[in-house]
């Protein structure tokens, strides 16, 4: 029943992408975060989606499972861009529906702000998709160290962040089961009336909740059995790598906005 | 009911790179009124292939029967919601479905579902209560301040409520200690005498088979591999040594003694049965 949800999902196969440092993965979804923004025409908005798209190509995410994932969030970005379209009054009319007269601007606008969302949303997609969770902590770790001394306790932000991802899949399990269960003793989540509806929903987020307080106990009680304290004189199994392959990602990455900049202001 | 399965293959999330083929081409019948057992090794199917009997799962391709209800791909949920309420099912650790703010309250849940006389089935609960082994003090109790298995009891009480014609336990005596595990299966055993039900039980427990069932269906891989009454699916030691399946003790001494030739009968196949041949024929055959 809730299987087809890609967030925080790990596909795991061998591409370039795959291989590169988590480091260097987040640093480009960083900078790209702010590329995005130098497109400003169609020119540069047609480079942008030619340049996600070859990075969702070179992914070797399979592309079908990709756009099922993506569908709720490109729902969401369709409605922006009808936001857009019918609000901004620039350019020509070129036609009206129930009394909103729809301009030339803001079509191409809506179209501009939808590119923009969609890439961003599509590049921090990749990021999951391509590292798995434990290196992805890793990375975030090695870029909150430095602020340890500003008390910022990045060993146990890293953790919390790994432990949330880590238990994503198995709470879904746990909510299908339990949504099976009901189902089975005649619970119908999608009829009646609100009322009714509202009891049938306790049924399935008490059992949840419940599980939920327990696992997390039995998590804690099994960390301190095997003797964990903090980050203090840890050592990592995995050691993260800086490769010569990822400073050229990055340098790729910033090649890419020069050329947008150059594009737009030149 | 009779429950049939033709040509019944199913997949978990298709079209994904997760893909996982959990049934393939699976034929067999469970007939009306009988007991059958449903045993193979982790991951071999078994439990998917409970879910397609109230429509839980929906076959990818094939079609199971369940009585006059048809379930095929495709099928509208209109057809599915009358079939829970003839179904009953028992999952793995069902104190995990608990709820209700008191005991009585989330036994009522399926009877309230599915559109029973909530009076009626009060009537019944102190009856109820007894028979699954608890005092029927507790239905005004918090079903969270019981024992794990006072818990356990509780949801199957709330399954039993519903009056099920067919009845589907997924490994229900999981981690019970044995004087549970057995209470809680002759349990079952009784209640499906004693209501002429169709029972399917669950388990990688040969024992539980030998013990309860009439019928065994093995399963490995996502097929069925046998079927039969249980002793002459246990005779085929090896491929269920191949399979990851113990055969039952008393079976497997009973093969053991025949072969240093004592004329035992083998068709003992619960520990018990042949506890009491081996007492009858021990004078005799015991100072050979």
């Amino acid at each position: 029943m809730l299987q087809n949800i890609v967030i925080g999902q790990y596909v795991p196969v061998e591409s370039p992408i795959h291989r590169l440092d988590a480091r260097s993965k987040i640093l480009a979804v960083l900078l790209m975060a702010v590329v995005v923004f130098l497109a400003n025409d169609v020119m540069t908005n047609a480079i942008l989606v030619a340049f996600v798209g070859l990075l969702v190509l070179l992914s070797r995410v399979p592309l079908r499972f990709f756009i099922k994932g993506m569908l709720p969030i490109f729902i969401l970005i369709a409605f922006t861009f009808v936001l857009h379209a019918l609000f901004t009054n620039e350019g020509n009319v070129l036609f009206t529906v129930l009394g909103f007269s729809i301009y030339s601007g803001g079509i191409i606008q809506g179209l501009f702000i939808a590119i923009r969302i969609g890439a961003l949303v599509v590049v921090a997609s990749l990021l999951t998709l391509t590292t798995s969770p434990i290196d992805l902590t890793d990375g975030f770790e090695a870029y909150l160290r430095p602020f340890k001394r500003f008390g910022v306790p990045s060993h146990e932000i890293a953790l919390m962040m790994a432990i949330s991802i880590r238990l994503i899949p198995t709470l879904l399990l746990e909510a299908d089961r339990i949504l099976k269960a009901q189902s089975a003793r005649g619970a119908d989540f999608t009829k009646g009336t609100l009322k009714t509806r509202l009891n049938t929903m306790t049924a399935f987020i008490i059992p949840l909740f419940v599980r939920s307080f327990k696992r997390a106990e039995d998590m804690a009680t099994a960390m301190d059995a095997r003797g964990y304290r903090g980050g203090e004189g840890r050592t990592k199994l995995r050691v993260l790598k800086w490769q010569g392959k990822d400073t050229v990602a990055i340098i790729c990455i910033v090649l890419f906005g020069c050329t947008l900049f150059m594009l737009r202001y030149v | 009911m009779h429950i049939k399965f033709e040509d019944v293959n199913y997949t978990y999330m298709l079209g994904s790179p997760f893909e996982k083929r959990a049934l393939n081409g699976v034929n067999v019948s469970i007939s009306s009124g009988s007991f059958t057992a449903v045993v193979g090794s982790t991951g071999s199917g078994k439990s998917t292939l409970m879910q397609h009997i109230n429509g839980l799962l929906v076959p990818t391709s094939g079609q199971v029967t369940v009585g006059s209800t048809i379930l095929q791909p495709g099928v509208k949920r209109k057809v599915i919601k009358p079939l829970r309420k003839k179904v009953g099912m028992v999952f793995q650790y069902p104190e995990h479905q608990l709820f209700g703010s008191t005991v009585e309250e989330d036994i009522l849940f399926g009877p309230v579902q599915h559109g029973m006389s909530v009076e009626r089935v009060k009537k019944r609960l102190p009856e109820l209560l007894n028979l699954v082994g608890l005092h029927e003090d507790y239905l005004h109790e918090s079903p969270f301040q019981l024992s794990g298995g006072q818990m356990r009891r509780v949801a199957i009480a709330g399954v039993l409520a519903t009056e099920p014609e067919l009845l589907i336990l997924d490994e229900p005596a999981a981690g019970l200690d044995p004087s549970g595990h057995r209470a809680l299966l002759q349990l079952f055993r009784s209640w499906h005498e004693e209501h002429g039900l169709t029972t399917v039980l669950v388990t990688h427990d040969m024992e539980d088979a030998a013990n309860y069932a009439d019928d065994v269906i093995v399963m490995n891989e996502g097929e069925v591999k046998l079927q039969g009454k249980p002793i002459d699916v246990f005779r085929e030691v090896e491929s269920l040594t191949n399979m990851n399946l113990a055969v039952p003790p008393a079976v497997r001494i009973g093969m053991a003694l025949r072969r240093s030739n004592w004329s035992i009968d083998v068709t003992n196949q619960s520990s018990k049965q042949l506890a009491e041949q081996l007492m009858t024929d021990w004078p005799e055959k015991g100072g050979r």
